[in-house]
């Protein structure tokens, strides 16, 4: 009982020095040319960013979940069994 | 989980018990006074005898004491009796608000909850808003407990009351105004004899009684004397016989006849006179009685030498015919006696007389006694015992 009340403490003390900003987690800054319009998605602290349609879309996964052993540089998944996120075919939209 | 709800509540107005610390007295002199104070279990009566009654309060016993009344202020402090327990509360209410005020001001660079935004928080900004209010609320809320019992323990109780200091003991055995004692067995101790039960106090304490009916008419008194009063069987306090003593001279001096002494008929007329003089020496009518009898007295010698006059006359012819020394002694006697006593009585010359006529018939015998023993003795020395047979000489002559 006193190790939790201890533990509890800990934590409240943790949180109140951090505040709940240590939780916040940013995806790739990338743009859909730099994703070459969706044949390459990016991952970066759990975020997938992939081009959909032109724009930059963004999947959550775990937090940990871009350094997990079964992912591909490019064809970033939440989880192995999980498809890649949806994207264009690398075609450029056309202008006009 | 019903206790853990009531140790809230209780702890929602204060934890801590306060109680009150050791007291500071202060006392200002206000006046001196005697009173009485109670003393011992024993019991006091006050006696007072108006003629020939007595009147018998019995009380409490109290001693009379020498007081000083002061104004006496005591005074208190209120005292927090786990401090510990509220230093812990502040303690953790003060980081508890600290940690809140942080969280809220941290909130503003929180993420927000969408899980399609590049950026991401779980938590998010408002729910970060909420845990740091809620942090701050706990810890003003603990904080505020502890205020609480920082108040409560502050301060002191007074109260200020006259009291009455003893000093010096003026009288130890004084009896208590305000403490009567109701149905009280009141006795009389007659020295040697049983204690006679007088009666009871009354509901005031008083018993009023005559003590002629109660001490027993043979008890010899003294003018002068005491008798101790018992309260429940415990001596309280003495009585004067005086009034008492007083009361049965006049009884008896009424009761003698005075008449019969001074003008007296018989030997024994002023006896009744005799008896109440030894009895009541001390008496008011012990001159009186006195002087009566002395009145008398001529007239009692002449009844008194008549009366034996008439008891030795018939004597006078056995002592003159007695025949051996030791019967003219038995028999004569009572001649001389008479003669001694009343020389100038009414037997004087018949006694004489015959006393004279004995005389020589003594003188006789007393020369056959001499002559008697020298023969004996002489027989004796020639005897085989002759200590033993001198012994027995005297006896012989005297037969």
């Amino acid at each position: 009982m006193l190790e939790l009340r201890s533990t509890c403490r800990l934590l409240l003390a943790a949180l109140a020095v951090t505040g709940c900003s240590v939780l916040n987690r940013e995806g790739p800054a990338v743009t859909c040319a730099e994703l070459r319009y969706g044949l390459l998605n990016a991952c970066e602290e759990g975020i997938i960013a992939s081009c959909l349609h032109g724009k930059v879309v963004y999947t959550l996964c775990d937090a940990d979940a871009c350094q997990e052993s079964f992912q591909q540089p490019g064809a970033y998944r939440c989880a192995p069994e999980n498809d890649v996120p949806p994207s264009d075919d690398g075609q450029v939209p056309s202008s006009g | 989980m019903t206790w853990l709800r009531v140790a809230g509540l209780l702890c929602l107005s204060a934890c801590a018990p306060v109680g009150l610390g050791p007291p500071k007295t202060l006392d200002a002199p206000l006046s001196q006074r005697t009173g009485e104070v109670p003393y011992g279990s024993g019991t006091v009566a006050a006696i007072e005898q108006p003629g020939v009654l007595v009147r018998l309060a019995a009380y409490r016993r109290c001693k009379l004491v020498e007081q000083t009344m002061v104004r006496r202020t005591v005074t208190r402090e209120r005292v927090n009796l786990a401090p510990g327990l509220d230093w812990a509360l502040g303690a953790t209410g003060a980081a508890l608000a600290v940690s809140g005020v942080v969280v809220l001001v941290d909130s503003g660079s929180v993420y927000e909850s969408n899980i399609d935004s590049r950026t991401y928080n779980p938590v998010g900004p408002s729910n970060a808003r909420v845990i740091g209010g809620t942090l701050v609320a706990a810890g003003l809320g603990l904080a505020a407990i502890a205020l609480v019992d920082q108040a409560r323990s502050s301060g002191f109780q007074q109260h200020t009351e006259a009291v009455a200091i003893d000093g010096r003991t003026l009288n130890d055995r004084v009896p208590c105004s305000q403490s009567a004692i109701a149905e009280a067995d009141v006795a009389l101790a007659l020295g040697g004899m049983e204690p006679s039960f007088v009666g009871r106090t009354g509901k005031n304490g008083v018993l009023t009684f005559e003590p002629d009916a109660f001490v027993p008419a043979a008890m010899e008194l003294r003018a002068d004397g005491k008798l101790t009063l018992l309260v429940d069987e415990v001596p309280v306090g003495e009585m004067s016989v005086a009034p008492l003593y007083a009361q049965r001279e006049a009884r008896a001096y009424s009761e003698l006849d005075t008449k019969a002494c001074a003008e007296p008929r018989a030997v024994d007329a002023c006896a009744p006179f005799e008896r109440f003089l030894v009895r009541y020496p001390a008496g008011a009518h012990a001159a009186r009685a006195h002087e009566t009898r002395t009145a008398a007295e001529p007239r009692l010698v002449v009844l008194r030498d008549q009366a034996a006059w008439a008891r030795v006359e018939p004597l006078i012819a056995g002592c003159k015919t007695q025949k051996t020394l030791v019967t003219l002694e038995a028999a004569c006697q009572p001649l001389r006696e008479y003669a001694t006593t009343f020389p100038n009585g009414v037997g004087r010359e018949a006694t004489t007389k015959a006393l004279e006529s004995v005389a020589a018939k003594r003188l006789a015998l007393e020369k056959q006694k001499v002559r008697c023993t020298a023969a004996c003795l002489r027989t004796c020395e020639r005897g085989p015992e002759p200590v033993t047979c001198a012994a027995t000489c005297d006896t012989r002559c005297t037969e």
